[in-house]
């Protein structure tokens, strides 16, 4: 009778699954990217904040 | 190439510091108030000034008054020099500026009121939520005008940061607050039970994410770098952070619902992703304190670098507490206990307090160009506020694990060795008047910034436009470099808004889908039927109370709350409960199995005054449930929005249901009178007692059932 609430729902282990494999996927991409380019890439945009006074 | 010259809107940035000034004092006197209510329950003046209403006024004065206008105030600073550009509209700014603080004001009077929709941090009733709604999506406007007005190639990393945050809160404050009026300023969720905790959830712990944490984050990645003049320690950590941060976050919400009749996959996944949480976020503290390599010596005599290496140091400890918590034995012990009242202050009073007041010294003297007062005042104000931080959530620590494991206890014949309650609140009273002690210095800090901020502006002159100049953005000819495709997302807003939006509705509809399903999947218990009309006007008091706040519905599967409370809770007795009410903590027991443990009259006394019955109780007293009639005029309509929600009242049962309220409530009355109390069975303390001895009830019915 008080059986979890979901668990006729078929299937509904892949949510979890296919929320892991998502972001995994986009977490090594985007890390792969970053290691990949160097560091020279964003020397120019990391120093926005400190250009943006005339004096 | 073309210079151009303009200048940068100061006068908005001006208004929302005076107001994160002003709200900040408010929120942070009401929430002494509350801090004070709980050891002097005396406090609680009149029906206005209960616990229940004060602290929802308390939490929601922090989040949306002082950290929302804090949070503007460092955006419409740092946006407008990081894109080189004027605001979009000067009429936009305004109407949101005054727009905002008109949802604050409109907050606090109906929360004052007693009109809550009952939902932490969306207390708001649906008029609120519309116009929340509409100047949320004029701020977006505004600043996705000023970005595409850019003479600024590149979206510097807080831009994202704020893009994320513009778009999220959009969806979770739309998605959470669907719901049905019944009249101008009274609506019931379409959600219910299980499903309504879970959109809650996901709304409340990605407000935490999205409102509290990523544009401050931003503010971090702006004001940081500016504050010791050099850029950030790592540029490309900063872009783990960020999509790692908004990835995770979203999928985190369930770890707020623990042990509760939350389905477990819920419950795992919720877990798994808070954990991850903590490389993301610990990139990011990393990243700004090491921003400070090799100029720690500046942190001497610069106040709001220390500002900011305490907000940063507190972002680490808040959000390597946060995967802690989420861990499913540590939860045990924190949740429900004011372990998570010291975990959300790290975070409120530590990351959020402090790195607003960081942000205020170093740009009020800025945009009225003259130094500040008096540099003693301000290290007199870190001083405090770091003292209060720690008096405030060390006794608070201290009261969460002495309150748990004395609940926990049992006695060698195997019972509990503290079966009341309340003795476990008087041990930790003590803790509640040291907690209170430490906001107070807190607050004795922000009244001494406030004065030095006064000064320090009487004593130069605003530049409400500060002039410019940059080259004109020229169109881009080339074609970019391949291998450069995420340099294609940062120069180009649109598709950044795009990219951050279908990330995070991937993990809230992963989130959520399954949940929307819920309805023809919940067992649904024969036995557990809609309110009765009084009952349901009896939980609409209940909720116009913020009962919820201090106590649960939510009997978790622990052998030490089974004994003291009985059954532990099942998902399918909530079917008809727009909104859930399991709370969230536990300064009171949990009510889910109230009914019948005692009698009416018991209850009819306890509201009078709640010493009467169970001296020592820091509970507030409601002498007004006995004096206020129940309003019976809208009995119809909540019955007709009962039953557009779904749930299974007859065909014309709104044309009765006064009729059969009235008949119940003589009962009741009755009942009352045997024991020798007269009272006018059209009080509203008759509809609450009937709620009450209605709580838990049902699955009791369906023992006797099977039992037959």
């Amino acid at each position: 009778m008080y059986k979890e609430v979901l668990s006729e729902i078929k299937g509904i282990s892949i949510y979890p699954v296919i929320s892991f494999i998502i972001f995994f996927a986009f977490f090594t991409i985007i890390t792969i990217w970053v290691i990949k380019s160097g560091k020279n890439d964003f020397e120019e945009v990391s120093k926005i904040p400190l250009t943006d006074e005339l004096k | 190439m073309t210079i151009e010259k303009f200048s940068y809107d100061n006068k908005i940035v001006r208004n929302f510091a005076i107001a994160t000034m002003i709200w900040g004092m408010v929120a942070m006197l009401v929430g002494l108030l509350a801090a004070l209510q709980l050891p002097f329950p005396g406090l609680n003046f009149d029906a206005h000034t209960t616990f229940g209403r004060v602290r929802p006024i308390h939490t929601n004065a922090i989040i949306f008054a002082f950290v929302g206008n804090g949070m503007f105030m460092g955006i419409y600073y740092s946006l407008q020099r990081l894109l080189k550009a004027r605001m979009f509209s000067d009429a936009l700014s305004k109407i949101h500026f005054w727009g905002w603080q008109l949802i604050i004001v409109g907050a606090a009077v109906t929360l004052f009121f007693g009109f809550t929709s009952g939902k932490e941090y969306a207390e708001l009733e649906w008029p609120i939520d519309i116009a929340i709604a509409i100047v949320w999506v004029i701020f977006g406007i505004n600043m996705f005008g000023t970005i595409i007005r850019r003479r600024e190639r590149h979206l510097y990393v807080a831009i994202w940061f704020y893009i994320a945050t513009v778009v999220t809160v959009a969806v979770l404050h739309i998605v959470n607050s669907v719901e049905l009026p019944v009249t101008f300023l009274k609506s019931y969720p379409v959600y219910a039970g299980v499903q309504d905790a879970l959109v809650q959830w996901w709304y409340g712990h990605n407000a935490v994410a999205f409102f509290l944490t990523t544009p401050y984050l931003g503010l971090m990645y702006y004001f940081l770098p500016k504050a010791v003049n050099r850029p950030v320690y790592s540029y490309r950590l900063s872009i783990i952070h960020f999509w790692a941060l908004i990835f995770l976050y979203i999928w985190a919400g369930p770890h707020h619902l623990l042990y509760t009749a939350l389905p477990n996959w819920a419950q795992s996944l919720g877990v798994v992703f808070s954990i991850m949480l903590i490389a993301p976020s610990w990139g990011g503290m990393i990243n700004g304190l090491l921003t400070l390599r090799g100029a720690w010596d500046r942190v001497r005599d610069n106040v709001e670098l220390k500002f900011f290496v305490v907000a940063v140091t507190a972002y680490g400890m808040a959000t390597f507490e946060g995967p802690m918590l989420s861990l499913k034995s540590v939860n045990a012990i924190a949740h429900y206990t004011d372990w998570i009242v010291a975990h959300v202050h790290i975070g409120g009073m530590g990351w959020n307090g402090f790195l607003t007041f960081g942000i205020l010294y170093w740009l009020i003297p800025r945009i009225y160009n003259t130094p500040l007062y008096s540099k003693k005042l301000a290290g007199f104000h870190f001083w405090i506020g770091t003292l209060g931080i720690l008096f405030y959530t060390i006794p608070m620590y201290f009261a969460g694990f002495t309150q748990h494991f004395m609940l926990k206890e049992f006695t060698e014949d195997g019972v509990l060795r503290y079966p009341n309650f309340l003795e476990t609140v008087v041990q930790i009273v003590p803790m509640y008047k040291l907690r209170a002690l430490g906001g107070s210095l807190y607050l004795i800090g922000v009244f001494t910034m406030v004065y030095n901020m006064v000064k320090t502006a009487r004593s130069g002159k605003l530049i409400p436009n500060e002039n410019a100049e940059a080259p004109a953005l020229e169109k881009i000819v080339v074609a970019e470099h391949a291998g450069h495709w995420h340099r294609w997302i940062e120069r180009r807003p649109v598709q950044m808004l795009l990219v951050s939006l279908i990330v995070i509705l991937i993990g809230g509809m992963v989130e959520l889908i399954p949940t929307f399903l819920v309805k023809s999947n919940v067992p649904t218990i024969s036995s557990v039927h809609p309110y009765t009309p009084l009952e349901l006007q009896g939980r609409d008091i209940y909720v116009r109370e913020g009962c919820y706040v201090c106590h649960s519905q939510m009997i978790r599967p622990f052998r030490f709350e089974t004994e003291r409370y009985g059954e532990y809770s099942k998902p399918g007795e909530f079917v008809y409960d727009h909104p859930f009410q399991w709370g969230s903590k536990r300064t009171g027991p949990d009510l889910q199995r109230e009914g019948g443990k005692y009698p009416n009259s018991w209850h009819y006394n306890h509201m009078e005054d709640p010493r009467t019955m169970s001296p020592g109780s820091i509970m507030p007293a409601y002498p007004h449930m006995i004096e206020n009639d129940l309003d019976t005029s809208d009995t119809g309509a909540k019955i007709r929005a009962m039953q557009k929600l779904g749930v299974p009242y007859d065909e014309h049962f709104d044309k009765v249901a006064n009729a059969q309220l009235m008949q119940q409530a003589n009962t009741i009355s009755d009942d009352l009178a045997k024991n020798g109390i007269k009272v006018n069975s059209r009080k509203e303390i008759i509809a609450i007692i009937a709620y009450l001895q209605r709580l838990g009830t049902d699955i009791k019915g369906e023992k006797l059932t099977q039992a037959k």
